[in-house]
């Protein structure tokens, strides 16, 4: 008897995801609550990654969490859940970031010292000091448009295969590659001229 | 082996090359010191950036938690009152435009773009009820024009003066009378009017009569004398009929143009007369008589079926922020627009697209045609309006 009423807890309290989506499907705000306590840290982080500043980066968290909340009922269980709160949070922040077209967003691939392949450039950065690289590569980040920056953020920050960015951002997986390679070289050629290095 | 390009290689630090490409490439890094320093950059970058993150502290998210329990629920959302809102809205403001049986809204449209002859013909006139809503619509308007061209009627057969008023020359309707030594009747003895009739007319006035209108059948009852009044033979009964368009360049200087004959019955004698040139054919009174029995016979105000749309609306998106942003305002415009392209009313359910360029129409509107622009240029979903 004792062994059923500690499974039975133990059972409610570490409901698989698949049950909690299911159940926040129906509406049920205790499950999507417990969604939200799994992944708030993962789009958090997306979030800061995508805009630069703490207080942008929580009202999209917030923003995205009530956005799902409320189109919860209309989630396909069969899809993957992360992608599609990836979805949502990138989108929300490109669309703050749009909306307020505060910073120049600089596409600077090809126009910036021919992309950092040479030599020089990645000595430079394997001989630079940690906090000043991760300074620099946050910088670029920040400069790279929207577009680029949400493939970037998904790949290098959160590891995404190419598959799962290109669910994540409804693009073709040809489009994540060419996007991420353009990204990469614009923040590497902007990170080797940063830390004084030649691109 | 040569070098790959630096996206290969990129793609390679990526493990999303296959295997026996990704071997190759493995095996050519161990030994070209090029490749293997930019891949090492390139990974240091990266993850000292990756490394870099430090999550906030708890109360943070326990703050952003708070905030989103205490959001509204998706089944109080926006979206729901919307819809709801709308269909009360579209509901309330279909009857309110509509209810009016004279149809002076609908009539102005009708005005303007509409031109199909209204005719006045003797016969059964269906049930109102079985109508669609265009033909009650019509009705409406066809009741008007009725009513408007029967006080022009009286005016000039008792004046005789030939002065078309401006608001009959914007009308269009074919329109059949029968005048008679007792009277002017709406009948349907002599609708048909052949070319030659007319032409025996000598020196016939000429009726002009414009129109608007929908299609429209009136009916009236013949103002036959009583038995035995007037005698037969002597009865002499002009018929007209109406048609074609109004021509301020006819003879006799703005005279009614258009075809007149006149027939007389009884024996099946026929004669031709001339009524608009008759100094007064009819009196005052039996003009009055004439409007009083068209209009007994016209459906009265408070029996016109009013018109009963029920527009029901269904937005399908694929995320709730598209359809929070459309404005339900789009539903009248929506409208609106409908009645200025090709609508066709008997669909009961008209399908538009909302995307980043507007709301396209569906089949029953112009093909591709923006007909409204949402607030906010979010789209992809789509929007169903059943009419019923």
């Amino acid at each position: 008897m004792i062994f059923h009423l500690v499974y039975f807890l133990t059972a409610g309290l570490a409901a698989s995801e698949p049950e909690l989506l299911e159940r926040a499907v129906q509406g049920d705000k205790e499950a999507f609550g417990e969604i939200v306590r799994m992944y708030e840290k993962r789009v958090f982080r997306v979030a800061r990654r995508m805009c630069n500043c703490d207080d942008d980066a929580w009202d999209i968290t917030q923003d995205a969490f009530i956005k799902a909340m409320k189109a919860m009922h209309s989630f396909n269980t069969e899809y993957r859940f992360f992608t599609w709160m990836y979805r949502i949070v990138t989108n929300t922040a490109i669309n703050l970031s749009r909306s307020r077209s505060r910073r120049a967003e600089v596409e600077f691939d090809e126009g910036y010292g021919g992309g950092g392949q040479t030599a020089t450039a990645d000595t430079t950065i394997q001989e630079s000091n940690r906090d000043i690289l991760v300074a620099a590569v946050q910088k670029a980040v920040e400069l790279l448009t929207p577009a680029l920056r949400s493939v970037f953020v998904l790949r290098v920050d959160q590891e995404l295969s190419y598959e799962e960015i290109a669910e994540t951002l409804d693009i073709a997986t040809g489009t994540v590659m060419s996007r991420l390679n353009r990204a990469r070289s614009s923040v590497k050629a902007f990170v080797v001229t940063e830390l004084g290095g030649q691109p | 082996m040569i070098c790959p390009d630096r996206n290969t290689l990129m793609t390679w630090c990526d493990k999303e090359i296959a295997s026996p490409e990704a071997d190759t490439i493995s095996e050519h890094i161990k030994h070209c010191e090029s490749c293997k320093a930019f891949t090492v950059a390139q990974k240091q970058m990266e993850s000292v950036w990756r490394d870099s993150w430090k999550d906030p502290g708890e109360a943070s998210f326990k703050k952003m938690r708070s905030n989103i329990k205490h959001a509204t629920p998706w089944w109080r959302t926006q979206r729901t009152w919307f819809i709801a809102a709308a269909l009360c809205a579209a509901y309330i403001g279909v009857k309110v435009f509509y209810i009016d049986g004279t149809g002076a809204s609908l009539s102005s449209i009708a005005l303007e773009e509409t031109s199909v002859p209204v005719q006045i013909t003797s016969g059964d006139l269906s049930d109102p009820r079985d109508e669609s809503p265009l033909e009650e619509m019509e009705e409406a308007v066809a009741v008007e024009v009725a009513e408007e061209e029967i006080e022009f009627l009286q005016d000039e057969l008792v004046s005789g003066q030939s002065e078309i008023p401006e608001v009959v020359e914007e009308l269009s309707v074919d329109l059949a009378l029968s005048v008679s030594d007792s009277g002017v009747s709406v009948g349907d003895a002599e609708m048909e009017v052949m070319e030659e009739d007319a032409d025996l007319i000598s020196g016939s006035p000429e009726v002009v009569l414009n129109a608007v209108g929908g299609h429209h059948n009136v009916e009236s009852q013949d103002m036959a004398e009583p038995p035995g009044t007037v005698d037969e033979s002597l009865e002499q009964e002009s018929v007209f009929r109406t048609a074609g368009s109004i021509s301020s360049e006819s003879a006799g200087s703005g005279m009614v143009e258009g075809a007149l004959s006149g027939g007389v019955g009884g024996g099946g004698s026929t004669a031709y007369g001339s009524v608009g040139m008759s100094p007064a054919p009819v009196t005052e009174d039996q003009c009055d008589d004439l409007v009083e029995d068209v209009h007994s016979d016209l459906p009265a105000q408070s029996e016109t079926p009013m018109i009963t749309y029920s527009v029901l609306i269904t937005l399908e998106s694929k995320e709730i922020i598209q359809i929070q942003r459309f404005q339900w305002n789009s539903l009248f415009a929506m409208i609106d627009a409908l009645q200025e392209e090709n609508w066709n009313p008997s669909a009961e359910m008209l399908v538009f697209t909302v995307s980043s360029e507007g709301i396209i129409a569906g089949d029953n509107a112009a093909d591709g045609a923006v007909i409204a622009v949402p607030e906010t240029g979010y789209g992809d979903c789509v929007v169903t309006v059943h009419f019923f």
